[in-house]
């Protein structure tokens, strides 16, 4: 009963919504600006994130969306790691007592789960690297990497079992120095070009990534005929590998304190 | 009627219908695994909507990339075609940042379970008040 009132229910919110559009489309109104033009801000970017000819404000990245995250606004991404990093830190002090739990042994799934996934996950980890890597030429970047490469890491605990993962060094505390590495990492490759200028007596901006007028710091490499940033590959690489050990040490410790509850010893 | 639009008000309409339900169990849901479902659906609905205003219509449209790099006259080609890269790159942002409050809200209510043995609100508040009046009237009883 409940589910054919359900049904219905859906059927009416969907015959609703499309009266009201239709309604909306006969008197000429659109819910989203439909536009043809881009404005100023969105052309400046379009304009100077791939321009060797105007070093001033090129962020010589192909990939206008990264550049955006890294360059323009790499504050924003500044922060939004530092929240991540947050999440994770106030998971861990919630359940600490598990941080160095050996999760109990597992038998996993059947043989045949386990060879297909044992073909596939090189792929897949390899994938995830080449999403990270070329995230400053293509779209995508050190995030979607990261989550890639962790959602085969889920994968096999569920294929293999966690204390598979256990017995091959990938434990909650080596996945927390990975983070924390790659964390400190990242905030090196922000101060590096200060660091660079102190050293050589120039100006230099944190998260810097071209040379500037004033701050002739800048690293940037050649593929083939055209050059491209490397400092935001750097960030690229260092992002994927803190995403990857953030979300399976969560893994490892939700799922841990989870199977104590259930069967206890 | 113009077919464009009236798929782009339905598109719209159901986005909007979304956030509805989204909201209805964000506040009267006291589960909290239904919570944290409305939350992650309000959340993606936001993103959709900020994704499908960047839009550009006419031409077909671009995406946000130097898909050549050593061309000089791509510059044109972009300016004239691609999406807008802005709303894009906000949304990146964003979706780091709920899983970030997702995630911490998910071992909140991994907790909540221990200590209350339920992750309904309503059942975890009364029983609180309840072992704080006995707690009361045992230390009135002393």
């Amino acid at each position: 009963m409940l589910l054919k009132l359900k049904v219905i229910g859906v059927l009416v919110v969907t015959v609703i919504a499309v009266v009201v559009s239709a309604i909306l489309t006969v008197n000429n109104i659109t819910l989203i600006p439909v536009r043809s033009d881009l404005n100023t801000l969105s052309k400046w970017i379009l304009s100077f994130s791939y321009n060797p000819l105007h070093p001033l404000f090129t962020a010589l990245t192909p990939a206008i969306v990264n550049a955006i995250v890294w360059d323009y606004r790499s504050i924003d991404t500044f922060f939004e790691t530092s929240v991540l990093f947050a999440a994770v830190i106030g998971a861990i002090v919630i359940y600490y007592e598990y941080l160095y739990e050996k999760p109990p042994r597992g038998k996993g799934l059947s043989p045949i789960v386990k060879s297909v996934v044992k073909i596939s996950m090189f792929i897949a980890v390899g994938l995830g690297l080449a999403i990270a890597l070329k995230g400053h030429m293509t779209p995508a970047g050190g995030f979607q990497g990261g989550t890639v490469a962790a959602a085969i890491i889920y994968i096999m605990s569920m294929t293999y079992s966690l204390h598979w993962l256990y017995i091959r060094n990938i434990r909650q505390v080596s996945m927390l120095t990975f983070r924390t590495c790659g964390l400190i990492s990242l905030v090196i490759v922000a101060i590096l070009p200060i660091l660079v200028g102190l050293l050589t007596g120039c100006n230099a901006y944190i998260l810097q990534n071209q040379p500037k007028i004033n701050a002739p710091i800048g690293y940037s490499y050649d593929v083939g005929d055209y050059r491209v940033s490397l400092t935001i590959l750097m960030f690229n690489i260092f992002e994927f590998l803190i995403v990857l050990a953030a979300f399976t040490l969560l893994l490892m410790i939700l799922s841990i304190a989870s199977m104590e509850k259930r069967f206890p010893e | 009627m113009n077919i464009t639009i009236f798929m782009l008000n339905i598109l719209m309409v159901s986005l909007i219908a979304n956030i509805v339900i989204a909201l209805y169990g964000l506040i009267f849901k006291p589960n909290m695994i239904k919570k944290i479902i409305s939350l992650t659906i309000f959340s993606d609905t936001a993103s959709i909507i900020a994704v499908v205003i960047g839009y550009r219509f006419g031409k077909l449209p671009l995406p946000p990339v130097y898909m050549e790099p050593s061309n000089p006259d791509y510059i044109y080609e972009l300016l004239s075609r691609s999406v807008d890269p802005l709303p894009q790159a906000l949304v990146i942002t964003a979706i780091v940042i709920n899983l970030s409050f997702i995630v911490f809200l998910s071992v909140i209510t991994l907790k909540l379970y221990d200590v209350f043995g339920s992750i309904n609100l309503h059942l975890a508040l009364r029983r609180e008040v309840i072992e704080r009046i006995e707690a009361e009237y045992e230390t009135f009883e002393e």
